[in-house]
């Protein structure tokens, strides 16, 4: 559904609206969290960032938006989920580190390497991910990126836990021998 | 260089990055999102006037986990009918000495059973079954002893998630080059998609998609792999150095599923009671490896360093009796893992050799002038791919190409042979046939072919045109005498005139041959 679709459904009937941004961004809404709270939260704070995000920016969405959705709906959890960090790290006592990418970039040209460098090394892993072929790749980004469970994981792809465990610690080693030199 | 926690290996991605995940990796199931988005409703409430409801509006879009060409990265995969299909596997006089192979599918565990289907032969060659004790076996694993071999082809079948998925392989290689080659074709049945895939795209559209290939060629210091599925859609392929892809180290049968097993051997229980059984017309031996998935996993994660991610703990889930279970049978000469079926309550994986052949059994992996040719005919996938040098690979094709010419000079020079046939008084040329007695080799056949009959008693020469005017096939006519001469009710006798080099005629003689022979 596009984002204009969306949009009109929002105007003529706001809770299928409503419903329709959810289901169009829920995917980028946590992408975004648990990007961010990676190591400090808990699946269920991610969720709770979730949760916070669209019902906010439902609330903030007035009827004569007509702008692109995904920046709005991406800032909106961007915030909402650096805001849970800080109150996850204020009751933990850890720091977020200066480089991530919350805070401004810095301006040399070093960085600008190191970004660039880190950049093509990520796009290097999710090739090799995709590499290792269905449902290897989808099982590793669930379990290591959304930090999904096997249980989870078994529910979205229609295996048992068991054998989602099983395939996701073969793809793990065969995905570090495709990047022997990174780990 | 530092190496990093590939438990890590999330940490700190951009927003670029995420970015694209989410657009190729949807997460969270039906159930679950109706959860969440209860709670954001609940959160809003007071927005919505009473009595509406949220129904119908099922846009979620699961981009499937299968979603793997893309235009981008293309990577992984295509149709098996391209390229690699034209590498089947020849059937391996080991394993069947008549011309029927025997599909994996049809021999059981069974050894009864699997005695029957394959060929007589082969049955007659291994009638009693014999087996490894289980130390016996797991050291014929561990050895290896099949990569001793100067070429070895494997076709097989691996079959996931109760059938769902197939993924069909063919591996080659050549010992003595270190070339190899590994072809992987995906396919997948109806059960694989979700209904809101089928009912956006349709199923027809899903199953091309996704039946993908990858035709991967270890060729010297190059790696070069040709992703193609089944749309119109240009196959890609990528080049990198050989050494940066590991997949074929220390050979290509490490990334097969056998291999999968094989070096996690020590983390299963093994049963102590084997069994003997005939597979692929090879002696083999039957042995059952399993464990708690639990254990397995803590096993698992301890021998290989792996973590779960930080913030997560993966609950236990002791309440589901569950064993994950394997029934391997496994090559005695060899120790290659032939058959492995595991299973995890209800869920069922399959893992078959349908072809083992050796040495001069097996094919060669595709030379250079077969992977230029099809690179020729793709597209490459980044520019560091289309700026690669292939330089190697263009000077071995070039060297294909030439000792092609080479033949086909030779070929010329028999063209011009009839130049060389001796002329006899009238003009005529005659001398021995170089071609076969055919009809379609008449222009290059001497006007007069000299020929020995009756095992040379009588030599002379046959009129070209005039025998070929007689019988369909000169060659069947000289080759069907003698026996049909003496045993045949229904052969022809014809009467055929020799000649003498200058045509002058010497004596009649009679040729049988069946009447389909006859013009």
């Amino acid at each position: 559904m596009t984002d204009s679709e969306i949009l009109e459904l929002i105007r003529c009937s706001p809770p299928k609206g409503h419903r329709a941004l959810f289901d169009e961004y829920y995917t980028y809404v946590y992408a975004i969290s648990i990007n961010i709270l990676r190591g400090y939260g808990s699946a269920e704070d991610v969720e709770e960032c979730v949760i916070d995000a669209f019902a906010s920016a439902i609330n903030k969405l007035s009827e004569d938006y007509t702008e692109t959705i995904k920046p709005f709906i991406g800032t909106i959890a961007k915030h909402r989920a650096i805001s849970m960090r800080r109150s996850l790290v204020s009751k933990t006592g850890r720091n977020v580190p200066i480089d991530s990418e919350e805070f401004a970039p810095l301006e040399s040209g070093e960085r600008v390497e190191e970004n660039a460098e880190h950049l093509a090394m990520t796009d290097l892993l999710l090739q090799r991910i995709k590499e290792l072929g269905e449902p290897d790749s989808t099982i590793i980004i669930q379990k290591y990126f959304y930090e999904r469970n096997a249980k989870e994981i078994s529910r979205m792809i229609g295996m048992n836990h068991a054998a989602v465990r099983m395939r996701c610690t073969r793809a793990v080693k065969k995905l570090r021998s495709l990047l022997k030199d990174f780990y | 260089m530092k190496k990093n926690n590939i438990e890590n290996m999330f940490d700190n991605v951009n927003s670029e990055t995420v970015e694209k995940i989410a657009a190729e990796y949807p997460t969270g199931d039906k159930k679950h999102r109706d959860y969440i988005y209860k709670e954001v409703e609940r959160r809003v409430d007071g927005k919505y006037s009473a009595g509406e409801e949220v129904r119908g509006v099922e846009t979620y879009r699961p981009r499937p986990y299968l979603r793997f060409v893309s235009a981008a990265a293309a990577l992984v995969i295509v149709a098996g009918a391209v390229g690699g299909s034209g590498y089947l596997i020849k059937n391996s006089k080991k394993n069947s000495t008549s011309e029927r192979a025997v599909p994996a599918t049809e021999v059981s565990d069974n050894v009864e059973v699997t005695d029957a289907l394959i060929t007589t032969e082969a049955a007659t060659a291994v009638t009693a079954p014999e087996f490894l004790t289980k130390d016996e076996l797991i050291e014929k694993i561990n050895n290896r002893s099949y990569e001793n071999y100067d070429r070895v082809n494997i076709e097989y079948s691996l079959s996931r998630n109760n059938g769902v998925s197939i993924e069909h392989g063919i591996a080659m290689r050549d010992g003595i080059t270190g070339n190899e080659s590994l072809t992987k074709t995906w396919t997948h049945s109806a059960d694989y998609f979700p209904q809101s895939l089928i009912d956006e795209y349709g199923l027809e559209n899903l199953l091309k998609e996704e039946a993908t290939c990858n035709e991967m060629f270890f060729y010297k210091d190059l790696y070069i792999c040709i992703y193609s599925n089944g749309t119109d859609d240009p196959h890609q392929y990528e080049v990198t150095d050989r050494s940066n892809w590991k997949l074929d180290d220390p050979t290509v049968f490490r990334n097969l599923y056998s291999e999968d097993i094989a070096v996690d051997l020590d983390v299963y229980d093994i049963d102590d009671t084997t069994s003997g059984t005939v597979y692929l017309g090879r002696q083999c031996t039957e042995a059952r490896i399993y464990a708690d998935p639990e254990e397995l996993q803590e096993r698992l994660e301890k021998k290989y360093d792996i973590g779960h991610p930080k913030a997560i703990t993966e609950p236990g889930d002791s309440s589901e009796d569950l064993i994950t279970e394997t029934i391997l049978t496994v090559d005695n000469e060899t120790g290659f893992i032939l058959k492995a079926v595991t299973s995890i309550g209800d869920y069922k994986e399959e893992f078959a050799i349908e072809n083992i052949s050796f040495n001069e059994d097996a094919e060669l992996p595709p030379d250079a002038a077969y992977i230029k040719s099809r690179i020729e005919s793709c597209i490459p996938n980044c520019q560091e791919t289309a700026e690669y040098d292939l330089s190697v690979l263009n000077k071995d094709a070039a060297g294909s190409e030439e000792s092609a010419d080479e033949e086909q000079a030779a070929e010329t020079a028999n063209d011009n042979i009839k130049t060389t046939y001796e002329v006899n008084s009238k003009g005529q040329t005659y001398g021995p046939g170089s071609y076969s007695l055919e009809p379609e080799y008449i222009d290059k056949l001497p006007d007069y072919v000299a020929i020995g009959i009756d095992g040379g008693k009588y030599t002379g020469y046959i009129c070209t045109k005039e025998f070929l005017n007689i019988f369909v096939d000169g060659e069947r006519a000289f080759d069907m005498q003698k026996e049909l001469g003496n045993v045949s009710d229904t052969a022809v006798a014809t009467e055929i005139n020799i000649y003498d080099k200058d045509g002058n005629f010497k004596m009649t003689r009679i040729f049988y041959n069946e009447p389909e022979n006859i013009k």
